[in-house]
């Protein structure tokens, strides 16, 4: 067998820069390649809206605010209709004005003096809240709207689900939603 | 030098060389297929592709014959006219072509005569724009004036025709805009208590002008409706009502009733129903007239002309959540228009005040 090779060196150090080139480039590539097929997976997610509220501990007689929370799991939505059923028996919103006055947000909000789109319903007990983000999607867990309220002063303390996800509730363009919620989030007032 | 030649034999070089080339044949192919758009991503839509995609579908499947009607004799094509205006723009001058050709008629016909106007195949055209480009349309002289609708020209077999100017209130277009094209009309027939009948529909094509400077549109002309067309030849004599859906890409859907279309009896003079607001209603216009105000044409229905969204004919969530992803952007010739709801060319807050003003509203159902 012939040992000596037929090319010359140059050639043969060229031939092998080529490859150690083409294995990084490869390496490169799979790392990206792999990048998009997780950020694939992730898309199928749908979104979830939750509460949060201010203090954690509720106090007879005290106000509060009820945070709406919105995590869009990498789905584009820019607007939200979203309808809270709360239990009038311990929560309150003070009368006297305009009650829509109590929802909040930095993102826009849809009013009409109707009081049908963003307000609360004190008769029906629901707080609705339409609006969208103009700038651009969600794209991280946001706060999306604030409603500030009372716990009424005879409300018993304990643990209850003051405020509930009313199946009517929709984000985007119908995206499904999780977090409309099989179990009511428990919110505790204190002694 | 010779030592390192001696290391690496032909054999070897060769055989990488070999390797190489393939593996870098089978990157190449992984890359394009990587940059291919993943289909599995349900839920994050993108609006423009995908309108796009639905409106040029939905065009594409209208065809350049935008009416579909039961079949009918038809004669045969006529020969075309040297020259004729864009779609949309009212025909003034009452001069004739030299060959009278077939009357167009408010029907489909065999489609290699519909010269139906381009923008019948593009669904990115604003419905405020005028100008468009269109082939030459049969014409034909009818009691000294000519007559088209934005360009839905096909020869009807019989004078058993009636004629009608129809107008409808848009009180959400903004005051600058004087023309609105792409206006869908349906015709139905009631044969039931309730329940009705779709004859045909012009996808799109029916342009109405700015009655000078009130919220009502008008069209400009006046089109036939060939009887025939709209009943079974035994019953063409009868006198019946008719009820009639308008919508635009823009707004909701409204549906009119009442409306009484008469065979023209032979030799008679043709007349036109006047529907009309720059003219005296006609009795046979029914609810085009009674409730014309009471059943304005109200923006905010980014769906168009969709009727398979579950979005179509309401405002609601979906279109609050198109109109934001467009927000602050010149509509442009690709699928941005159904946010523009006020038809300034820009969706901006006065879209936004509109789809406020209209939120939850639907349209008119039809029982079919």
């Amino acid at each position: 067998m012939d040992d000596e090779s037929i090319f010359p060196s140059w050639f043969l150090k060229a031939v092998l820069v080529f490859f150690i080139v083409f294995i990084i480039v490869v390496v490169i590539f799979f790392i990206r390649y792999q990048k998009a097929q997780s950020r694939l997976v992730k898309t199928v997610s749908p979104p979830t809206l939750s509460f949060g509220i201010n203090p954690q501990k509720l106090k007879k007689g005290e106000s509060f605010e009820l945070l709406i929370q919105l995590d869009p799991h990498d789905n584009e939505i820019h607007a939200f209709d979203i309808l809270i059923r709360y239990d009038d028996t311990k929560v309150a919103f003070q009368s006297g004005f305009d009650l829509s006055a109590h929802i909040t947000s930095s993102y826009e909000l849809l009013r009409r003096d109707d009081n049908v789109l963003t307000a609360i319903d004190p008769v029906g007990k629901t707080i609705h809240i339409v609006g969208a983000n103009t700038k651009a999607a969600f794209s991280a867990l946001t706060v999306i709207a604030r409603v500030t309220g009372m716990i009424k002063s005879d409300a018993v303390a304990g643990l209850y689900p003051l405020f509930v996800w009313d199946a009517k509730t929709r984000l985007g363009d119908y995206l499904k939603i999780t977090e409309i919620e099989e179990k009511p989030k428990t919110f505790t007032i204190a002694q | 030098m010779q030592g390192f030649s001696q290391k690496f034999p032909s054999r070897f070089v060769i055989g990488l060389l070999s390797v190489s080339a393939l593996l870098w044949i089978l990157l190449i192919t992984l890359y394009t297929t990587a940059q291919k758009e993943p289909t599995e991503i349900a839920t994050r839509l993108r609006y423009a592709d995908r309108r796009m995609t639905e409106a040029s579908g939905s065009a594409q499947s209208s065809g350049s014959a935008a009416l579909n009607n039961p079949p009918i004799p038809t004669l045969p094509p006529p020969a075309p006219t040297p020259t004729s205006p864009p779609v949309g723009q009212p025909i003034n001058n009452p001069q004739l072509p030299s060959n009278p050709t077939p009357t167009p008629a408010l029907q489909s016909g065999p489609k290699t005569q519909n010269t139906g106007p381009s923008s019948s195949k593009s669904s990115s055209q604003n419905p405020a724009s005028s100008g468009t480009k269109n082939s030459p349309v049969p014409t034909r002289r009818f009691g000294g004036s000519t007559l088209r609708i934005g360009g839905l020209l096909t020869p009807t077999p019989a004078p058993a025709l009636s004629r009608m100017r129809l107008a409808f209130a848009f009180p959400d277009v903004s005051p600058s805009i004087k023309k609105i094209e792409r206006v869908k009309i349906v015709f139905y027939r009631q044969v039931g208590a309730g329940k009705w009948v779709r004859l045909f529909e012009s996808k799109g094509e029916v342009v109405v002008e700015r009655v000078k400077d009130t919220v009502y549109f008008e069209s400009s002309e006046p089109f036939e409706i060939n009887i025939r067309s709209l009943v079974s030849a035994r019953t063409a004599k009868e006198i019946r009502t008719y009820g009639l859906f308008v919508k635009a890409p823009h707004t909701l859907g409204r549906f009119f009733t009442g409306i009484v279309l008469r065979e023209l009896k032979k030799g008679a003079r043709p007349f036109i129903i006047e529907c009309a607001v720059s003219a005296r209603p006609s009795k046979d216009c029914g609810e085009l007239v009674t409730l014309r105000d009471l059943k304005p044409l109200l923006s905010g229905d980014s769906d168009g002309f969709l009727d398979g969204s579950a979005s179509y004919n309401v405002v609601d969530i979906r279109d609050l959540d198109y109109l934001a992803s467009r927000f602050r952007r010149t509509v442009e010739k690709g699928g941005e228009r159904w946010a523009d709801f006020d038809l300034d060319g820009v969706v901006n807050q006065f879209d936004l005040a509109v789809l406020t003003k209209n939120y939850g509203i639907t349209g008119d159902r039809i029982d079919e």
